[in-house]
């Protein structure tokens, strides 16, 4: 066992990447290789400080190990409340569990992205960007106050906004960052009131001491049920959320192995994360947390449907990971805190692996579009294998990782609420038949061409698809291991131990008491692989045809192809009616209805004098009758709220 | 005597009213004539209708500084004797230029 | 207040320095023709740090000459912020004057006296010195604005600035005599102790008065319904000047509505505060929305700088000593933050002639430093962490929350993510558009350095937002007493 570990180095664990983000933009960008190499060092190191970090948490049960805060800013205020941010870290179970998955799966896509990166004229600035990403993750899970907390927040955003845009050369690629970025803001509007909020009744920043207060029933709960919806707001657009959901599936334009980091480990999941930090809340606020089941729910089964449309290889992992962040949100809402972290844990590693085996697909093949694959498994068989691994971990077949964590949530479930648990149990057939249909088009049957590679880019010869180097390789092999196994880290409760001590005293007994439901797991492990079989039958032996159903339901078809509309909806109504309609109405009341108002004023001067001429008043005039009309109306209120 | 009464009075709202009215007579001249010479016109109006206002509530009003008024008064027919000259300054810049002073056709720049 | 007059003339130095240097400008200009065109800025900016440093020597002292200019840190404050504003707007000129603006002399001496307007106004404790120093500042910035004789834009820019700007003086008199003829007094303390014991009932003149007062410095710091001149004068005036305006101009006028308001008009704030919440909501809607279909980079900047303009007024509808520390903080950051634009926009147009946002495409190719400058302006004006905008925005609107107005942060929440699209539109042009033309441009040293200095100073307030804060609130600590 290591000694206890001191608050320096659990700091150093955020300083490593920001080191690495200042040496690589000041001295070594124009050194490629060396910066590649910089930025997998200090991750490794700040792996095995994040080992460590677990280390110790084990030790104290999973407690929040006892580092001061480091005062920051205090604004002074002589009435009312002190305005105190303070650095501090957090580290308890949660954030040693989090830290476990940010690092090792960061340090595996920075590895694969050596290989996958190689040759791109923007090696330097992609690691710049993956380093300043690192950090802004790595903050988010450890500091203590929820401003911080924000601050990281929004620099995760920033930071994916520049790795989605990467490309910025590809119009789809600029746009799909924009939306991005725009999408989770929006959600963030919610967050920062909700912090807002909560300053103005208690006066603090400090989430253990919001979550005491409100356990001890010290903020009321309708307070407590606003500031819940407003954190979840800020948890649904990065966490991709129904209805939130839509920048996603387009951020699949940025290079796959951010997709990996980023929109399957990291970032997606500290919506997650934040809900099960505030998770005590949620116990106060029931009202708050059934909406987070049910638009957990929602999503989880809406995002499943989708996925079995699309046929880009990316997409399909897209929104299997809206699905499966909504399996998270739906555990959380239940109260299922432990099965939710875990199932993020676990997804983590196999998200990971299927997103890098899906750049080593593309590497060979130039494509992701999965109709011009096909026949891949006996060229790429290392790529096949972990593939495979990774989904069937995904749909939930015993032994593997996602069965356990799963199956923890179907049982929460069940205990919980019982509608929820069938639209569960329904994703599970769902994500079992859209990974199987990605996997017969992809590794069986005839090769079908590929694409030719584009300009700038990676160029791999696509009429002789080959297995990729091993730099690819390796992080894929490494990652199946825990795709495979860690789902018995909580066998005997080890997991659960350790996260259940992050929460307050009064809120861990209200946890539920994680029971084995043969029947559960039987049932859903038949379920899966139902699953599997239908999408044999209709993908790999072509017994039935895709066609001829989705000729019969062919409302249903389009509505899912087109997304439910809800890109149309956003970008018809949203954005260009209200807002730039809105905006371009009010440019257009700016121009000329006050005109007319104003030249009615000036009419109302010129008592009756030539009415045409009123029309042609002069722009300065308008100005200015403008704003007499404005001063009017102040003046016309103060008789109004002063009665003489 | 008639004069006496007359002068017994004027009191402070009649000088104000007279204020209001020549303040208002300023501004629809300040934002209805088109000529930029007539409309700063309007203003030196608006702002002799300011100095009257000032001098009744000097005269009037129970002040620990009853000169205050008076000073003011002072400083704003400075201030607008430098108003009128940038003012002119101006307009003769944009005469060059448009061969105009119609502030209705100056209008280069909007939205 | 005591009846003796303190007329310490050495009080004034800075101002008196001030006016010396503009003389001295001047005099470079008629005799030294040779000196003038490659040096005036830079003898001018020096002269403008010189007095800065000077003006240091009044930290913590607390005086006031006869009773009208008070000397205390808030002045201190401003001098300081002013002088600095000035010397940076003169930097940026240099080559843009130089190019394109004839009688270089002028326009820096006018700069100059301009400050010396912008002071006295955060500085004055009397109504008439007040309007003096708004005036003083103004009818530089009527001629400034104008500075391009041979552009017709200009000239228009500047005589629509003028008349509107005369109209609201008159406004805001008609205004201060009321005022005068309720209180009896044209000093802020007299105001104060008049209203002290509350006003009894409704009294007309007052709030006829606070009426007026309101549209005249509303015209002058450009709050909705007043701010229609903003966008036309933006875009009229010489870039530096530009930059000027929605500098100092609008600080100025946030100094002078601050030290009124909190030291004269604090007894009645009922009778004021619903008008500026009004005016902050609707000032804060319409200058974000309509910014969103500019397409001149000036005239957005304008309708961005309008909906910055409604966050501070906020802090003024909640007039407390927090509000008013992180109205300063934010102001500073806001500063800082749009000259760094600024900056990056005046070095742009210099090479390339260029104003609109659609010909900024590509900006990232040609001129890496600037694109980058500018995109971390733009990132700060949404109000993205590490950035100034951040922690000032933060700040500002967690006080205006706390002094009661969540639904005046809410509205500036929701405005700030508006914000963040337009912002955005313009680094999609800098980053991802094509160029027009293609190679790399030389952007002279100084004016990288620059750039390169305000961008820190972007990041340093964002991350230690606590230095300037604490400074704020030494400034600020005297005005609620």
């Amino acid at each position: 066992m290591l000694p206890e570990i001191p608050e320096g180095v659990v700091w150093s664990i955020l300083l490593l990447p920001i080191g690495s983000f200042i040496t690589i933009l000041m001295v070594t960008r124009p050194y490629p290789k060396l910066s590649g190499y910089m930025t997998v060092g200090t991750i490794g190191l700040a792996f095995l400080f994040a080992l460590w970090v677990l280390d110790s948490v084990i030790a104290s049960d999973g407690q929040a190990l006892p580092f001061q805060s480091h005062e920051w800013l205090t604004i002074n205020s002589p009435v009312g409340h002190d305005l105190v941010v303070n650095l501090g870290l957090r580290v308890d179970g949660l954030t040693a569990i989090m830290l476990l998955v940010v690092t090792s799966v960061s340090l595996l896509v920075q590895v694969y992205s050596q290989g996958y990166m190689a040759g791109d004229t923007g090696y330097s600035r992609y690691f710049v960007f993956m380093s300043l990403f690192t950090t802004s993750m790595l903050g988010l899970i450890m500091v203590d106050s929820i401003v911080v907390l924000f601050v990281f927040w929004e620099l995760v955003g920033l930071s994916s906004y520049l790795l989605i845009g990467f490309w910025f050369h590809k119009p789809a690629a600029a746009k799909a960052a924009m939306k991005a970025f725009i999408v989770t803001r929006l959600g963030d509007v919610g967050l920062l009131l909700a912090i807002i909020l909560i300053w103005v009744k208690t006066g603090t920043f400090d989430i253990a001491e919001i979550q005491e207060l409100a356990v001890a029933g010290l903020i009321s709960v309708n307070v407590l049920t606003v500031f819940g919806l407003g954190m979840f707001a800020g948890a649904a657009g990065k966490s991709a959320q129904f209805p939130l959901h839509v920048w996603l599936p387009d951020a699949m334009e940025g290079p796959t192995p951010v997709s990996a980091l980023i929109h399957a480990a990291t970032m997606v999941v500290a919506g997650v994360y934040l809900i099960a930090r505030m998770f005590p809340i949620y116990e106060v606020a029931d009202d708050a947390r059934m909406t987070i089941a049910a638009i957990g729910g929602t999503t989880a089964l809406i995002a499943a449907l989708l996925a079995l449309v699309v046929v880009d290889i990316k997409r399909v992992l897209a929104y299997s990971t809206i699905s499966q962040l909504g399996y998270m949100m739906l555990a959380l809402g239940l109260g299922g805190y432990v099965a939710a972290i875990f199932h993020l844990l676990t997804h983590a590693f196999f998200k990971a692996l299927l997103f890098l085996g899906s750049g080593s697909v593309n590497h060979a093949t130039n494509t992701f579009d999965m109709r011009k694959m096909g026949g891949l498994r006996k060229v790429m068989p290392w790529t096949y294998a972990t593939f495979l691994i990774a989904s069937l971990s995904l749909a939930g077949v015993f032994p593997l990782a996602g069965f356990w964590s799963k199956d923890e949530i179907l049982s929460d479930a069940w205990g919980e609420q019982q509608a929820l648990f069938w639209v569960a149990l329904g994703v599970v057939f769902l994500t079992a038949f859209y990974m199987f249909r990605a996997i017969f088009m992809t590794f069986e049957g005839e090769y079908q061409g590929g694409e030719e590679p584009e300009e700038e880019g990676h160029g791999g010869d696509p009429a002789h698809p080959h297995e990729s180097p091993w730099v690819m390789i390796v992080p894929l092999a490494v990652l199946a291991v825990p795709a495979v196994l860690i789902g018995f880290a909580n066998i005997n409760g080890g997991v659960e131990h350790i996260l259940a001590g992050a929460l307050p005293a009064e809120t861990r007994e209200g946890l539920h008491e994680f029971q084995f439901n043969w029947a559960i797991a039987l049932g859903s492990s038949a379920i899966a692989i139902a699953g599997i079989v239908g999408a044999y039958l209709f993908y790999g032996a072509k017994v039935l045809s895709s066609q001829a159903v989705s000729k019969a339901v062919r409302p249903l078809h389009i509505l899912l192809e087109r997304k439910y509309f809800l890109d149309d909806l956003y970008e018809g109504i949203f954005v260009n009616r209200l807002l730039l309609g809105g905006a371009a109405l009010l440019a257009w009341f700016d121009t000329n209805i006050v005109d007319g108002v104003a030249n009615g004023v000036a009419g109302t001067f010129r008592f009756g004098g030539s009415g045409l001429r009123l029309l042609q008043t002069g722009q300065v005039q308008v100005y200015g009758a403008m704003a007499f009309a404005g001063l009017l109306l102040a003046g016309g209120l103060v008789f109004l709220l002063n009665p003489l | 005597m008639s004069i006496v009464l007359l002068a017994a009075r004027v009191d402070l709202e009649h000088v104000l009213i007279v204020g209001a009215v020549l303040f208002a007579i300023g501004l629809y001249v300040a934002l209805s004539k088109r000529n930029a010479v007539a409309v700063l016109m309007g203003i030196e109006l608006m702002l002799n209708a300011v100095n009257l206002t000032f001098i009744a509530f000097a005269r009037f009003v129970e002040s620990p500084r009853p000169l205050d008024g008076h000073v003011f008064v002072i400083f704003v027919i400075t201030v607008a004797a430098a108003e009128a000259a940038v003012a002119l300054a101006l307009a003769v810049a944009v005469y060059r230029h448009r061969e105009t002073i119609d502030v209705g056709k100056i209008s280069l720049l909007r939205w | 207040m005591s009846n003796e007059l303190n007329l310490d003339y050495t009080l004034l130095t800075p101002e008196f320095c001030l006016a010396g240097l503009a003389a001295i400008v001047l005099g470079i200009d008629l005799f030294a023709p040779q000196v003038r065109k490659e040096w005036l800025p830079y003898i001018t900016a020096a002269g403008l740090i010189g007095i800065l440093g000077l003006s240091l020597g009044w930290v913590e002292k607390e005086s006031d000459f006869a009773g009208i200019i008070a000397v205390d840190n808030y002045t201190t404050f401003f001098r300081v912020f002013f002088l600095a504003t000035a010397a940076v707007v003169v930097l940026m000129s240099a080559q843009f004057v130089r190019d394109r603006l004839k009688n270089p002399g002028e326009y820096y001496a006018l700069l100059v006296v301009s400050t010396i307007g912008a002071i006295y106004m955060a500085a004055s404790r009397e109504l008439l010195t007040a309007y003096i120093s708004l005036e003083v500042l103004s009818f530089s910035l009527y001629v400034l604005v104008s500075f391009a004789r041979m552009d017709p834009r200009s000239n228009e820019g500047g005589l629509k600035y003028m008349l509107l700007g005369a109209f609201a003086s008159a406004l805001l008199l008609y205004g201060l005599s009321f005022i005068y003829g309720s209180a009896g007094s044209t000093f802020y303390s007299d105001i104060a102790a008049a209203y002290a014991g509350g006003t009894e009932s409704f009294d007309l003149a007052l709030l006829m008065g606070l009426v007026l007062l309101l549209a005249g410095l509303g015209f002058k710091v450009a709050a909705v319904p007043f701010h229609m001149w903003t966008p036309d004068a933006y875009e009229g005036a010489p870039l530096p000047i530009t930059a000027y305006l929605s500098a100092t101009s609008k600080i100025a006028g946030f100094a002078l509505l601050l030290r009124l308001f909190s030291s004269a008009f604090m007894p009645v704030i009922d009778d004021w505060q619903w008008m500026f919440a009004a005016l902050a909501a609707l000032t804060m809607v319409l200058g974000n929305l309509v910014a969103l279909q500019q397409s001149n980079i000036k005239r957005l900047l304008a309708y961005s700088s309008i909906g910055q303009v409604g966050y501070m007024l906020m802090a003024i509808a909640a007039l407390s000593s927090g509000t008013a520390s992180a109205l300063l903080l934010h102001m500073s950051g806001y500063v800082v933050t749009n000259l760094a634009a600024f900056s990056c926009i005046i070095a742009w147009y210099n090479l390339t002639d260029k104003e609109e946002i659609a010909d900024m495409r590509g900006m990232a190719e040609r001129a890496p430093l600037l694109a980058a400058a500018l995109t971390a302006a733009l990132f700060s004006l949404s109000g993205m962490p590490l950035f100034a905008g951040f922690f000032t925005k933060f700040i500002l609107f967690q006080a205006v929350a706390d002094e009661g107005f969540l639904w005046l942060a809410v509205i500036a929440v929701v405005m700030s993510f508006v914000s963040l699209y337009y912002y955005l539109m313009v680094i999609k042009e800098l980053y991802i558009s094509k160029p027009e033309e293609e190679g790399r441009l030389q952007v002279p040293l100084s004016v990288t350095g620059l750039t390169a200095a305000l961008a820190a100073g972007v990041f340093y307030v964002g991350i230690f937002p606590r230095h300037l804060f604490e400074v704020a609130q030494e400034a600020t600590n005297l005005l609620f007493v």
